[in-house]
């Protein structure tokens, strides 16, 4: 568990922040150093400034992992990415600036200087908004002839960060887009970095280009330069990175992760035993912090575009969140008919079965249960004893009282013992007076630099859902007989297969290629490891709204496939334990069942949906036959109605009334002799139908519908699949095929009215 | 300030999968119970403690503490209790057969009837007076049908609870068993699922073979589970009866049914899912409106737009001035209402359909990427309660054998799955462990109760997004000495509890404690004056067994504080 978490935290400082501290010009992304968790929690504020190559060659494309796309292309993804990413979290405090290198005009405050000729803030300190982000497609445009210094631009920055932050507490952030195709001057650069130290700014360079087979040698000689730059930068224990852009390509399809600061919950004391009765407890004052959360969601707001009768101006915006207001409606007397009510005039209440329980105020908070915030450990539990399955929420540290040595201590020592004895502690918890108390588990937790409780909620025992479900392991007939073989249990063959199969897409232990490592591998690690897949819904929904505000008016993208990478089965695995797969495959014998689109496979399904479809197909039907039961005279007249047509020897057959018929005389003891010639008489009539010159396809289908669902309905479905043998023989096989016969067996395949499914029905028999 | 509009916006369709909320789904539940001589027969307590009662008292008791609890955690829910085989009956068309609830969503004065006929024994004597023929249960389930009928179509479960000790009614009637297989039918037909309580004692017992076996289960489809194994039924057992009912009171359904897919496009299996644990929480309260002299009524609230004409952005401080006074707001007809993201400042326009297609990512379906050692799986990254998966044929024929291949290997193995799943085809997908639970099943007072199903749990793992940084401690670098940590030791192995956490020892003290109070108003009873606790500690336990370590451990620190 240590090792997960370590390489979790690194993952994701690493992916978070671009930053490195003594790593040598070569080092890639991938290789950063994480800083102190402090450094995030206390800085706050954000200023980053994006330097940006505007110089005509980034017309060009430079870079043949951009596949002919321009520089200014693929720069402009990182800006879109990063920028888009800040707007979106909503921060004030995250600001941005953007200087252009090598632009048409200068704009700067050191613009008097010929050095800094051609090089314009495009974009002072600011938070971003919309509008902002609409703009750059058009800012960002390189110049027709003019070059900048990017030496020059990155001093720029530098200053319009020193002015924007002067002596304030910000993290501050400089990022440089080059394809380095412009001479550089050099000179000075000692003081820039003094100064970068002095500020202690994150620089990074990205190159478009610059150290490719196909790059000139004045964009090798800058890159070269530039590296040491770097390198002297990060020397002195500032973040500092250059890197290919093709590596800043590859991170931008990982989503990125906003980090959240996590506030305390619980301010009180873990305790042993009572405070209150006895002086010989243990109370711990600790502290309670989320260790997971679900992050936030995106949510869609409710706008509207201003009405038209008010003044348009340059600066408003033009759409408006609309807020929401709750209103109370009453259904009043006999009409039913509605009226709102003020929220003043109503009660709070319960519902207690068909009544309302309305009460006062004072009702009310005896409703409530007192409480007193505690952490009260009601006992330890060997570990292996907890049934994972059963916990509740998500997780919190509990750690000691930040300020308290003596707590630390105490809670250091509970820790280790937990840990040493394999034991979770039970523990009662309200985390605020009078909130209802609940039952969490505490379990050790011990990492490199970290050690604390984690606590999750137990079940009480109303929050258990007793469901049986049958053994997988033996099939027990209704007669008490235990079958052991049976096409529902495995086969000693199927279990073999199925544990070679396991132990081959065994991920715990994978080459950097996707397959199974040796145990001191050193490149051997977890497969999709917790922590290292992103939320593909809220990394799809930032994209969408970043594609939208660039695009608006269009059809949004496919989601990126590389939303979902890793969590596939690692496809070199997947081919070499193909083999094992396919015998696995070929012993279990699994079959798809095909779906009927139009009929409900009422017989095969068997879960309660279709039982309630069905209940509602039979409603009328029982209706009627209770009606019949309580009114003498219309039953009687039904049952007369029946039985002309039974008579009458042209008439026609009508199979469910039979059966209704049969349902209500049931229990006679003449019934289930009945039933069988009921079926056939009904079998009959549909045979003399399709011998039918003038056959009507449909009558015919409507018939044998009929006739298939009374058979479900019976639980008899053999008799209809037995008939429907011959009917494929009377209408495929039996040379008696005409335009219509084949036309009803069309309808018959179409509607899905072939042979009943015959689910499992004859186990016990 | 919970209800507050603004403060708490309307969050966007949630997943689906969550939609299907236990206490949203309304059951109908018809509780029939058997009144003849040996039901009314005196059981003898055993000890002392325990009141003299009859099979037929312990039934309604148990029928009426279900409905206390239900009443108010499930309002909606149609609650209906038939005796039959009495002297009394309600409807002629029905012989002996008495409605003493009609189902319905029932009134607190009924719930106050059921009430004072089990506090008043003559009350109960006249009720429970059983008729001179024993009871037909043709014709009880012939009128059970009646009354699921009458409610039909509006409830999403309706199942039967019934209650008898007589094995074979069918005794002098030679057509009995296929009258009863009809009507049973008929109720299965409507979407009835029948429970059955057998009651036994020593004295008469009860062998469901003579006729229950052939009526019920010539109805049942055969993966369904039907407990029919009967109960054993003695002054004290009456608790028992009470578990029984209280364990089949939420009706079995899955909330999902989706392929697992276990080898890349070539092998998948049918698996239905199903929620096993689930915080129960109290009630929301809604607000009553109650005029003078009339029955109080809930109010039904609804959503208003409101546009505030010159704002341009519903910024924190709009929100602050919508609460102290009342900004001039202008009512906004909900089709006028369009729905965005924001961005910067601005709405940026999304149809619902794009909404919902955002989090449409995947097919549903459970895909499995490989297995690992159970060691790997680490508990402190839960993120909500788990579902249970269990197969299902409907779609694959197979997929039972292949399920149960799986668990099996797992066992063995000792290792658990990684999975991507997509429950349902609106709701997002989440990385899972699947975890094997073994079937377990414990004789107990002569019946083989299972104590869990054997399944595969599938359990959420959190996001790169979801995973919060370690909070940061001044003092990381007080290490906890040897001599401390032996001290500890011995606290925690002073009150261990070998056997690991029971939760149907504890139940909830707050919901509790809501349901008597509710109960006491609605029933105009006294109110209760201290409510039960069985979640704090055993205060005296722990004094005794480690008071005198905890005193030194806190001392010891002391003293190591002192050395640093």
């Amino acid at each position: 568990m240590h090792r997960v978490r370590a390489l979790v935290v690194r993952i994701l400082s690493a992916l978070t922040r671009i930053v490195t501290s003594g790593v040598s010009r070569h080092s890639t992304l991938s290789s950063r150093i994480v800083i102190p968790a402090s450094q995030f929690i206390m800085a706050d504020k954000e200023a980053t400034v994006i330097v940006v190559d505007l110089s005509p060659s980034m017309a060009q494309s430079h870079m043949a992992a951009a596949k002919g796309q321009s520089d200014i292309d693929m720069c402009m993804k990182y800006v879109y990415d990063k920028i888009g990413s800040k707007i979106l979290s909503e921060r004030k405090s995250d600001v941005v600036g953007i200087v252009g290198v090598g632009t048409e005009d200068t704009l700067n405050r050191m613009s008097e200087d010929d050095a800094y000729k051609h090089i314009s803030i495009l974009s002072e300190i600011h938070q971003f908004l919309y509008r902002d982000y609409q703009l750059l497609p058009t800012k960002l445009v390189p110049s027709l002839k003019s070059q900048g210094d990017l030496i020059s631009g990155i001093v720029v920055a530098i200053d319009a960060i020193a002015q924007h932050c002067r002596h304030l507490k910000f993290i501050k952030n400089i990022v440089v887009l080059s394809n380095c195709t412009a001479l550089m001057d050099f000179t000075g650069i000692e003081g820039i970095i003094d100064k970068l130290v002095e500020m202690n700014v994150n620089l990074s360079i990205f190159t478009i280009g610059a150290d490719e087979e196909t790059s000139t040698a004045l964009q090798r000689g800058n890159h070269s330069l530039l590296s040491d730059f770097i390198d002297r930068v990060a020397g002195r224990d500032v973040n500092a990175i250059i890197a290919p852009f093709a590596e800043v390509l590859r991170d931008l399809e990982i989503p990125h992760v906003r980090k959240v600061r996590s506030t305390n919950s619980y301010n009180g004391t873990l305790t042993i035993g009572d405070p209150n009765q006895f002086d010989d407890c243990l109370s711990i004052p600790v502290e309670r912090f989320s260790c997971v959360k679900a992050s936030a969601k995106i949510n869609s707001v409710a706008y509207m575009k201003p009405k038209e009768s008010e003044p348009a101006s340059s600066t408003r915006r033009t759409t408006t969140t609309l807020g929401r207001k709750i209103k109370y409606d009453i259904e009043n007397g006999k009409q039913k008919e509605v009226r709102e009510v003020e929220k003043g005039d109503l009660k709070k209440g319960y519902r207690y079965g068909a009544s309302v329980v309305p009460l006062s105020v004072e009702e009310e908070e005896s409703l409530r249960f007192r409480t007193n915030a505690c952490l009260d450990i009601i006992g330890f539990v060997p570990s292996d004893t907890v049934k994972t399955w059963q916990l509740l929420t998500e997780t919190n540290f509990v750690i000691a009282k930040r300020t308290d040595k003596h707590a630390t201590l105490c809670l250091l020592s509970l820790i280790h013992a937990m840990s040493e004895n394999e034991l979770y502690g039970i523990a009662r918890f309200v985390s605020k007076s009078d909130r209802p108390p609940v039952l969490i588990l505490l379990m050790p937790f011990i990492a490199d630099e970290f050690e604390a409780l984690v606590e999750t909620q137990l079940p009480f025992a109303e929050d258990v859902r007793s469901y049986k479900f049958p053994s997988l392991e033996i099939i027990k007939t209704i007669k008490g007989k235990v079958l052991k073989e049976h096409h529902y249990l495995p086969t000693e063959e199927m279990k073999n297969n199925m544990k070679d199969y396991i132990n081959a897409m065994d991920i715990s232990n994978l080459t950097p290629e996707g397959l199974q490592a040796g145990q001191d591998d050193p490149d051997g690690r977890e497969f999709a490891i917790v922590g290292e897949i992103f939320d593909p819904v809220l990394a799809n929904t930032r994209q969408a709204i970043m594609y939208r505000a660039l695009h608006p008016g269009e059809d949004l993208p496919p989601p990126s496939d590389s939303l979902l990478r890793n969590t596939y089965p690692p496809e070199a695995l997947v081919k070499q334990s193909s083999d094992i797969a396919d015998r696995l495959v070929a012993s279990v014998n699994v079959k798809k069942i095909a779906k009927y689109k139009t009929n409900k496979r009422r017989y095969a399904a068997q879960g309660e949906e279709e039982l309630k479809q069905e209940s509602i197909l039979n409603v009328d039907e029982l209706i009627d036959g209770s009606i019949n039961k309580i009114d003498s005279e219309q039953s009687v007249s039904k049952r007369r109605k029946l039985e002309t047509s039974e008579e009458s020897e042209n008439g026609e057959f009508d199979i469910e009334a039979e059966i209704d018929k049969w349902q209500r005389t049931a229990a006679g003891p003449e019934s289930d002799a009945a039933l069988p010639r009921i079926f056939e008489q009904a079998c009959a009539g549909i045979d003399t139908l399709l011998e039918d010159e003038n056959l009507d396809p449909a009558e015919a289908v409507k018939k044998i519908s009929i006739l298939r669902s009374s058979a479900i309905k019976l639980d008899e479905p053999a008799w209809y699949n037995n008939y429907f043998v011959k009917l494929q023989d009377a209408l495929v096989m039996g040379g008696s095929a005409n335009k219509s016969r084949s036309k009803v067996w069309e309808n018959l395949s179409k509607k899905g009215l072939g042979e009943i499914p015959l689910g499992d029905r004859d186990l016990d028999e | 300030m919970d209800n507050d509009p603004i403060m708490n916006p309307l969050p966007d369709v949630d997943d689906a999968i969550e939609e299907f909320d236990f206490r949203n789904q309304k059951d109908a539940i018809l509780y029939c119970i058997e009144v003849s001589p040996s039901m009314l027969t005196t059981i003898d307590p055993a000890d002392n403690e325990t009141q003299p009662t009859c099979a037929a008292r312990i039934a309604l008791e148990s029928a009426y503490m279900m409905l206390q609890q239900r009443i108010i955690s499930q309002p909606s829910d149609a609650f209906g209790i038939l005796l039959f085989g009495t002297k009394e009956q309600t409807d002629p068309a029905y012989e002996n057969c008495l409605m003493l609830m009609d189902l319905a969503v029932p009134e607190a004065s009924e719930i106050k009837y059921i009430k004072e006929i089990l506090e008043d024994d003559e009350k109960f004597d006249s009720v429970f007076t059983p008729s001179d023929i024993p009871a037909s249960i043709v014709n009880t389930l012939f009128c059970a049908n009646q009354q699921f009928n009458s409610i039909s179509g509006t409830y999403m479960f309706q199942r039967l609870f019934l209650v008898t000790n007589n094995d074979n009614p069918s005794d002098t009637r030679p057509d009995y068993r296929k009258s009863a297989r009809t009507r049973m039918h008929d109720l299965i037909g409507l979407g009835v699922r029948i429970e059955p309580f057998f009651l036994y004692t020593e004295m008469q017992p009860f062998d469901t073979s003579k006729f229950w076996e052939d009526v019920i289960f010539s109805s049942y489809k055969n993966d369904e589970y039907v407990d029919i194994q009967p109960i054993l039924i003695t002054a004290k057992q009456g608790l028992q009866m009470k578990a029984h009912v209280k364990a089949r009171q939420t009706p079995r359904h899955a909330i999902f049914s989706v392929p697992l897919e276990i080898v890349p496009g070539k092998l998948s299996i049918g698996v239905k899912g199903y929620v096993l644990f689930k915080r129960q929480d109290i009630q929301r309260s809604h607000y009553v409106y109650e005029p003078e002299g009339e029955r109080a009524i809930i109010a039904r609230s609804r959503a208003q737009y409101t546009y505030t004409p010159g704002e341009t952005d519903t910024t924190a401080e709009f929100a602050l001035r919508g609460m102290k006074a009342e900004p001039k707001l202008e009512e906004i007809d909900k089709n006028a209402v369009n729905r965005g993201f924001k961005f910067g400042g601005e709405v940026l326009p999304f149809s619902p359909d794009e909404i919902q297609s955002l989090r449409n990512i995947g097919e549903a379906g459970i895909r499995i990427i490989g297995f690992k050692p159970v060691q790997l799986f680490d508990p402190a990254y839960n993120m909500r309660q788990s579902y249970f998966i269990y197969p299902s044929e409907e779609d694959y024929v197979g997929s039972i054998r292949t399920f149960a291949a799986l668990h099996k290997s797992l066992v063995d193995e000792n290792k658990f799955a990684v999975a991507w799943v997509k429950a349902t085809s609106r709701s997002s997908p989440f990385l899972a462990a699947l975890i094997p639970c073994g079937e377990l099943i414990e004789r107990e007072n002569g019946r083989d109760e299972q104590k869990q199903s054997p399944g595969i749990f599938v359990i959420r793992q959190p996001f790169a997004d979801d995973i919060r940084d370690f909070p940061v401690q001044p003092n990381g670098d007080v290490k906890a000495p040897n001599e401390l940590i032996e001290k500890a030791r011995e606290i925690v192995n002073g009150i261990k509890m070998p056997k690991g956490y029971d939760c149907s020892r504890y139940p909830n003290p707050a919901l509790q404690w809501h349901y008597r109070i509710l109960q006491a108003y609605a029933l105009e009873d006294e109110l209760p004056e201290f409510p039960d606790d069985f979640t704090l500690p055993k205060y005296k336990s722990i004094h005794n067994r480690v008071g005198k370590k905890a005193l030194e451990l806190t001392r010891n620190a002391d003293r190591t504080l002192k050395d640093l």
